[in-house]
Formats: C-alpha cells, sequence, structure tokens
C-alpha cells in the first residue's frame, strides 16, 4: 500500500468508527484530510454515505459527499417503499419470505442511510418462483435472470434491484447448502405478519459470517462487510447465546474466520482508535472493494479448482476437466446437454469452435493464467 | 392543489423525506422538518393554501402572517420541482 493510499484507508477508518460509535470526527484531522482521495476510497466501498454522516459534525459537506448521502437516503426510502409492496403481495399469495442482509443490517446502524446498499435480497418459497415472478412483473419490475443460479434479480428505474433467492447458498458452496437445507426449520415466525419469517439473532449472525465468508474466499469482499460486522456485534453480541454460535460456526468451519475477521473490525473501528497495524487482511478487503475484484475471483478459483497444488500434472487434470464440461458446470452452462446426455460428444465439438468464434481472446487470457499460476506462500 | 403522485413521502431515520420517483421530473430529494412534514400531509388531498395555513395554526404556535409566509415559500419550492398538482 502506498502511503497516499494508507492514509486515505486510516482516515475513512477513523470517519466510519466516528460515525457507527456517534461521535464527531476531529475538526483539524477532518480539514487535513485528502477528502477526494477518501471520497475515491470509500466509493469503491459503498461507505461514502457512512463517511458524510461523521463529516457534516465538524465541517461544511464536500458537495460529493452530501450528494452520495442524499443518494443513500434516496434509494433507501425507494427499496422501504417497493418492499413494502412486495411483501404485501406476498401475504396475499401465501408466498413466505425472509428479508435478508442490507435490509436488516441497515436498522443496527445509527442511521439506517449510513448503509449503502445498490440491492434487496428475500428469501422466497423455492416452489413459488413463477408466482413471485409474476407479482414482481406486475409491479412493474423486469425480470433480468430467471432459474440459473440460486436468486432471481429484477429491476425497475431508478437503480431498485431485487434479488429474489430460492435457497440461501448455491452449489458451489456445498458445506453451506447442506447445512441450510430446509431453512424455514431454523427460522422463527415474524410476528408481525402471516408469511414472514426471521433469524434469530444467533442464527442471522451465522448466516452474515457465511456469505461474508463466501465472497471473502472468491472475488473478495470490502470494508463494508467489515463494518456491517462490527456495528452487529456492538449492537447485539452482549445478548447472544455464543456457545451456540461457536458450535455452529464449528460445524460450518469458520470459526477460525469469524475470530480473525472479528477481531480485524474491532480493531479497525473500536472506540480505543484505529489501531491497524500493518495488517495483510486488512489490505485484502481494502483492495477487494464492495463486490470484489477480478484479480481475486480469478485467483482464488484457480486455486480451489488446483486444491492448492500448482504442478504441471494439477493444472494438466484441471484442463481436461474444463474440456470435458460434466456435473454442476454442465448443468449450469450447457442444460440442454445436461438433459440430453446422448448428444454431449456434440458438444465436445460445439464448444471449441463456438469459442474460437465469440472469446478466443477470453480463452486466451485463461490459458495464460492457468499457465503461470503459482500459489500464493 | 395536492402532491403530484410521482413523488411520495416517506419517513425514515425519524425524518420525513420526498422522494420523486422514475417518473417525477426532479431527482433529487427533499428533506423537512416538522412543519414541512404537515404541509405534505396537507397535501395527500386537495386543499388550497389558506386551509394549509388553517391547520399549521392549529398544530403550531406562532403568528399567522409568519406562517404564511413559510407555507408560500414551502409551497413555491415544491412547485419549482414539479411536486404540486393543480
Amino acid at each position: 500500500m502506498n502511503e497516499k493510499t494508507k492514509n486515505a484507508v486510516y482516515d475513512l477508518l477513523y470517519l466510519l468508527s466516528c460515525a457507527v460509535n456517534g461521535e464527531a470526527p476531529d475538526k483539524a484531522r477532518c480539514e487535513k484530510m485528502d477528502l477526494s482521495e477518501v471520497y475515491s476510497l470509500s466509493q469503491y466501498h459503498m461507505l461514502t454515505s457512512a463517511a458524510a454522516f461523521a463529516l457534516e459534525k465538524s465541517i461544511e459537506l464536500p458537495r460529493e459527499f452530501d450528494q452520495a448521502k442524499k443518494k443513500a437516503i434516496r434509494k433507501l426510502a425507494l427499496f422501504e417503499i417497493e418492499r413494502a409492496k412486495i411483501l404485501a403481495a406476498f401475504e396475499k399469495n401465501g408466498i413466505w419470505y425472509l428479508p435478508l442482509k442490507g435490509i436488516l443490517l441497515a436498522k443496527t446502524y445509527p442511521k439506517a442511510a449510513m448503509r449503502e446498499m445498490c440491492d434487496n435480497d428475500i428469501l422466497c418459497d423455492s416452489g413459488k418462483m413463477q408466482d413471485v415472478r409474476d407479482i414482481m412483473e406486475s409491479m412493474g419490475f423486469t425480470c433480468d435472470l430467471f432459474g440459473q443460479f440460486n436468486h432471481d434479480v429484477y429491476s425497475k428505474p431508478p437503480s431498485i434491484e431485487f434479488e429474489i433467492h430460492h435457497n440461501l447458498f448455491d452449489s458451489d458452496m456445498p458445506r453451506f447448502v447442506d447445512y441450510y437445507t430446509d431453512v424455514i426449520s431454523r427460522l422463527k415466525k415474524d410476528g408481525n405478519s402471516s408469511f414472514g419469517y426471521r433469524f434469530s439473532d444467533e442464527d442471522f449472525y451465522i448466516f452474515m459470517l457465511c456469505h461474508m465468508y463466501k465472497h471473502y474466499i472468491n472475488a473478495g469482499t470490502g470494508l463494508r462487510s467489515l463494518l456491517d460486522l462490527y456495528v452487529f456485534n456492538r449492537s447485539h453480541r452482549a445478548k447472544l447465546d455464543l456457545e451456540y454460535v461457536a458450535q455452529e460456526l464449528k460445524t460450518l468451519g469458520i470459526e477460525e474466520y469469524e475470530r480473525s475477521v472479528r477481531n480485524l473490525a474491532d480493531k479497525a473501528f473500536g472506540q480505543e482508535g484505529s489501531d491497524v497495524s500493518e495488517s495483510e487482511e486488512l489490505e485484502y478487503f481494502v483492495f477487494s472493494g464492495y463486490c470484489g475484484t477480478e484479480g481475486n475471483a480469478n485467483y482464488n478459483y484457480l486455486n480451489k479448482q488446483l486444491g492448492g497444488d500448482d504442478s504441471g500434472s494439477s493444472k494438466r487434470k484441471y484442463l481436461l476437466r474444463r474440456i470435458f464440461i460434466s456435473g454442476d458446470d454442465l448443468r449450469k452452462s450447457y442444460p440442454f446437454f445436461y438433459r440430453h446426455k446422448a448428444l454431449y460428444p456434440l458438444l465436445l465439438i460445439y464448444r471449441p469452435i463456438k469459442g474460437a468464434v465469440t472469446h478466443p481472446k477470453g480463452i486466451a487470457a485463461e490459458c495464460k493464467r492457468l499457465k503461470g499460476f503459482k500459489v500464493k506462500e | 392543489m395536492k402532491l403530484n403522485p410521482d413523488f411520495i413521502v416517506h419517513k425514515m431515520d425519524g425524518e420525513t423525506v420526498l422522494i420523486p420517483t422514475a417518473n417525477a421530473p426532479f431527482h433529487g430529494l427533499i428533506q423537512g422538518n416538522e412543519s414541512v412534514e404537515v404541509i405534505l400531509e396537507c397535501l395527500s388531498e386537495d386543499v388550497t393554501q389558506d386551509e394549509i395555513v388553517d391547520e399549521m395554526c392549529r398544530r403550531f404556535r406562532g403568528d399567522r402572517a409568519l406562517i404564511e409566509e413559510d407555507v408560500a415559500d414551502v409551497i413555491a419550492r415544491l412547485d419549482s420541482i414539479g411536486a404540486i398538482q393543480r
């Protein structure tokens, strides 16, 4: 990390710490900040609104921070308005639902608009996805993705997006898929509705960690998830059944991970000050941004596929699996050939020709990445 | 006059905000205090400016002339962003 970035990181962490701990940042320190660097970094992590809430307590808010804060407020309000209509329709049609992630995390922040979000996530009865689609489309949403992954995507101007989940995790996280089979048995009824559900605070925390871990081991996850962890623990940890939480995290294999990121979050945002010394783990969060990076995704994907083995034979075996595609990859990418396996030999001819015509550079890039792949020490 | 249906009144974080939807001619945010909240509440139905002033005088203490000025100012601002339907 160069000096400019390091200063911006520490300044942003400081502002976020002030925002969520209800403190006014030191005016002299704010005036010395390179606010354009802090702004760029905060945008990369979807944390500009939170930083703005802190800054405005001590200095006149620069225009870009003010605009970001207003945008966050407007977007949050639009989400709340649309979500109320959607959930009312689910109630009317007998579709059970579980609001997820940012929808609930925003309420743990001192001001909900500190917690920016680009979409709303709701888990629904997986047997009613077509009914959900009919409801969403009748409300003016466009269906952008349906039936391919563990969630369907609906969007509406201005930039309102809902992800309606059939399952909490996709098949690339088998341990989590197993854990959350029959998820409704882990849920409590939301007292205010007939078909609304919620997690217990313990199970919400566990799910939050699972979701964070999923991103962490793939494309990476940014400072916003670290801040979510800090804010949730600050308001809930004292009341959690920690023995239960520890047991479940152990079952999921992420007990160590939780301890490590929780400690990092406490150091980064705790009221004792941002005492985060040279930390590789913090760097990973800083450079991942709110949606991860292609570099992280490529490295983590290959590392997982090669089982952490960068030898020539391991790479050759992986290449064969890529050419002779099967299983879940076949089901997702070529559902027709998955259903008609007798025609599979045709796929072996079709794929290379299609690849050479439609994305030769992509194939060349993938081969180059595989050839040059080295496991990090 | 009443509120343009392309603008929605919403309460969050203890504040009233006026949100333009995608069809609105304005793409920003209006945040208001308690008196703006009452004015927006009145505008949910067809009202005259005098009726709004009457309601404000019922809810708040103050000189009627000053309240009239404040109401006129808010209405003018809402008009300028296309939030009023006449």
